[in-house]
């Protein structure tokens, strides 16, 4: 027996919560979901990351019974749920239009799955005051839910799916119909609740900044496929697929040819133009050839005056944030550079057409796949 | 080739919003002659009606010269026997066709809606809604000779006939609200209630019931309204003594109009409107 809680609770969250095993769903000719196997853990906070119509609300659905898959299974906790209806699965689900009942209060909303589960009304009533609580809409109880507002409705749909006090919580895109600044307000308190309950959230969202913000672990997808499953950082630090890297933030991606390896492992790179790049290579990827280099436009500075720049190009435009600018290149190659410059830029540099270098470390160069 | 990938993927063509020099040329209110054509057709529709409960109120035996005002009329229909039990008829078949039909219907809209899809889903909507465009006479026609049939076979006779012909033909007009309600209603929210634990029946009980009931209501009245009026079917399979208000009018009048026929007409216009205006408020419900 193992008597470090660290590692027992590290060991807890290898086994996996709900585990998709070469699920293939298939809706007349079209395949949405292509022998797909994924590990969800338990207690974390798990996105499924993709662009519209890349099967992750359908593999929501397969897990929460709404759908049953063509082929393979879905085992939650080692058990096989794949034939089990929906109201017979230990999961539950915020739809991302709500789908609060409108004929019932906010209080029978909230405890309508504990109803349905038989409890008594005493614990019915302790328990939706205790979760509407949670959501801080204690005054709402008596409500009906079209007298709240939609981010209210949100977190009333929240409370309801979490009283049952599921194994697994879905969230199909829950915060999509949210304005920019409820939304951020929502990604953190989604966050927090997740923290507190302890429970398992499956979180469904095609927008990469809130899968980066929110999750434990993200997995990619793409027509119907996982393309690569990680910590916000692995997936963004070092994507293993080239539309991973152009899916999450904004990135540079330019083409060459690996010409030898530096002595710190490093691969140099002859890009179109003719500039040479020091860039991160994977130890299993082939050492030479035709390859692409990602760069993100934080990973490269303007070169100062006396510098000697990796790459040079001349200035299209300039795009101003707030926090900094995103200067604009475009490379002897011809292909666009984007870098991110933070502080005040020298008015000169402004001209359309002026001649630029930008520095990239090595470290922030990498070869794709 | 080098590629930058989030610029250029927001940029979405701004929606083009319509002009209000466009709008006012759909607008149909702003074509010429289009009071005139409106008023003629409101005159067509409800002058006769006016003049009908106008003269009910009339005290004299004449329909077409006004005396003065008078309920005479009507406290001689209230009187009359005959017409009492014609409407207690009516009233008793009406409700009879008028609970079988929604039951039927409320189960039709149902399968086509929320069941899986079957063969012949298409057919079945068909089916259900064929005796809307099939000429009523032949639909009587058709039903007399079966129930002759069913008669001389079984020597079973009475009024359940009627009920049974009038629940047949009231179910396309109870599916009607029914199916559009349901198709309106989002599979998300019994899909919510499955999520929730509750099984298949509780589902339907707790929430497909309860959404869908002003649309149950609405098909009702409508049914209760088509059976209270109808004619031509009571006509055929009526047996002695099944006489209901529509046919006891028809017969007053081949002995002549009278102002009483009219009493008891506006009596069921009024009946009609105020079902329809029920209606009206019921679907103003549904909608919020």
């Amino acid at each position: 027996m193992d008597k470090d809680p660290q590692r027992q609770t590290d060991r807890a969250r290898q086994r996996p919560a709900i585990a998709a095993r070469r699920l293939t769903k298939r809706f007349g000719p079209i395949e949405a979901l292509k022998d797909l196997s994924l590990d969800i853990r338990e207690n974390e906070f798990f996105t499924l990351l993709g662009p519209s119509g890349c099967g992750k609300t359908t593999l929501l659905r397969l897990i929460a019974g709404f759908e049953l898959p063509t082929t393979g299974r879905i085992e939650l906790d080692g058990e096989d749920i794949s034939g089990l209806p929906p109201h017979r699965r230990p999961v539950n689900t915020v739809f991302q239009n709500y789908a609060l009942f409108p004929h019932m209060t906010v209080a029978e909303n909230v405890g309508f799955g504990l109803k349905m589960l038989g409890r008594s009304r005493s614990e019915i009533a302790r328990r939706s005051a205790e979760m509407l609580e949670l959501v801080e809409l204690g005054a709402m109880a008596g409500r009906r839910v079209e007298q709240l507002s939609g981010g209210q409705q949100q977190r009333v749909a929240l409370a309801r799916a979490l009283a049952p006090a599921p194994r697994v919580l879905l969230l199909d895109e829950p915060l999509a119909a949210l304005d920019l600044k409820l939304r951020k307000a929502m990604q953190l308190e989604l966050k927090k609740l997740q923290a507190e309950t302890g429970i398992t959230f499956v979180f469904v969202t095609h927008d990469q900044e809130e899968a980066l913000t929110m999750s434990d672990r993200i997995a990619v997808m793409r027509a119907g496929e996982v393309l690569q499953v990680g910590s916000p950082a692995e997936i963004y630090d070092r994507p293993a697929h080239r539309f991973v890297a152009d899916f999450i933030g904004e990135i540079n991606i330019l083409e060459g040819r690996i010409e030898r390896m530096s002595r710190e492992g490093h691969a140099l790179v002859r890009l179109g133009g003719g500039a040479e790049i020091e860039a991160r290579l994977d130890p299993e990827l082939p050492r030479h050839g035709a390859v692409s280099v990602a760069v993100r436009p934080e990973g490269a500075r303007l070169a100062g005056a006396e510098e000697a720049a990796t790459i040079e190009g001349r200035l299209e435009h300039v795009v101003y944030f707030g926090s900094g600018s995103h200067i604009h290149l475009r490379l002897a190659s011809g292909e666009p550079f984007v870098l991110r410059h933070s502080g005040p830029v020298d008015p000169q540099h402004l001209q359309p057409g002026a001649r630029l270098g930008a520095c990239i470390a090595p470290e922030q160069a990498r070869v794709l796949a | 080739m080098a590629e930058i990938s989030a610029a250029a993927r927001d940029r979405t063509p701004m929606a083009g919003t319509r002009s209000p020099a466009r709008r006012r040329m759909r607008d149909l209110r702003a074509m010429p002659g289009f009071s005139a054509v409106a008023w003629a057709c409101i005159v067509a529709l409800y002058l006769p009606i006016v003049v009908l409960v106008v003269f009910s109120f009339n005290d004299n035996r004449s329909v077409v010269r006004w005396t003065e005002f008078s309920w005479r009329w009507y406290e001689a229909a209230f009187a009359n026997e005959a017409i009492r039990g014609a409407a207690w008829t009516s009233l008793k078949i009406a409700a009879v066709a008028t609970l079988g039909a929604t039951v039927a219907a409320t189960m039709a809209a149902l399968a086509t809606t929320r069941g899986p899809r079957f063969r012949g889903r298409a057919l079945a909507l068909g089916i259900v809604n064929q005796p809307l465009v099939i000429p009523e006479i032949v639909t009587a026609i058709a039903t007399l000779s079966l129930f002759s049939l069913i008669k001389r076979l079984t020597g079973v006779n009475g009024i359940g006939y009627l009920m049974l012909a009038h629940t047949a033909f009231c179910i396309p007009f109870a599916f009607m609200p029914v199916r559009a309600r349901l198709e309106d209603m989002t599979l998300t929210l019994e899909q919510a209630a499955a999520d929730l634990y509750a099984t298949p029946w509780r589902t339907f009980r707790l929430v497909t019931l309860p959404l869908l009931a002003p649309g149950i209501l609405a098909g009702a009245m409508l049914a209760f309204v088509v059976s209270l009026d109808d004619v031509i079917i009571t006509l055929m399979i009526a047996g002695p003594g099944e006489t209901t208000l529509p046919i006891y009018i028809l017969g007053a009048i081949r002995r002549g109009i009278t102002p009483e026929i009219n009493a008891v007409s506006t009596i069921l216009v009024g009946v009609s409107v105020l079902l329809v205006l029920l209606l009206f408020w019921v679907q103003r419900q549904m909608r919020k």
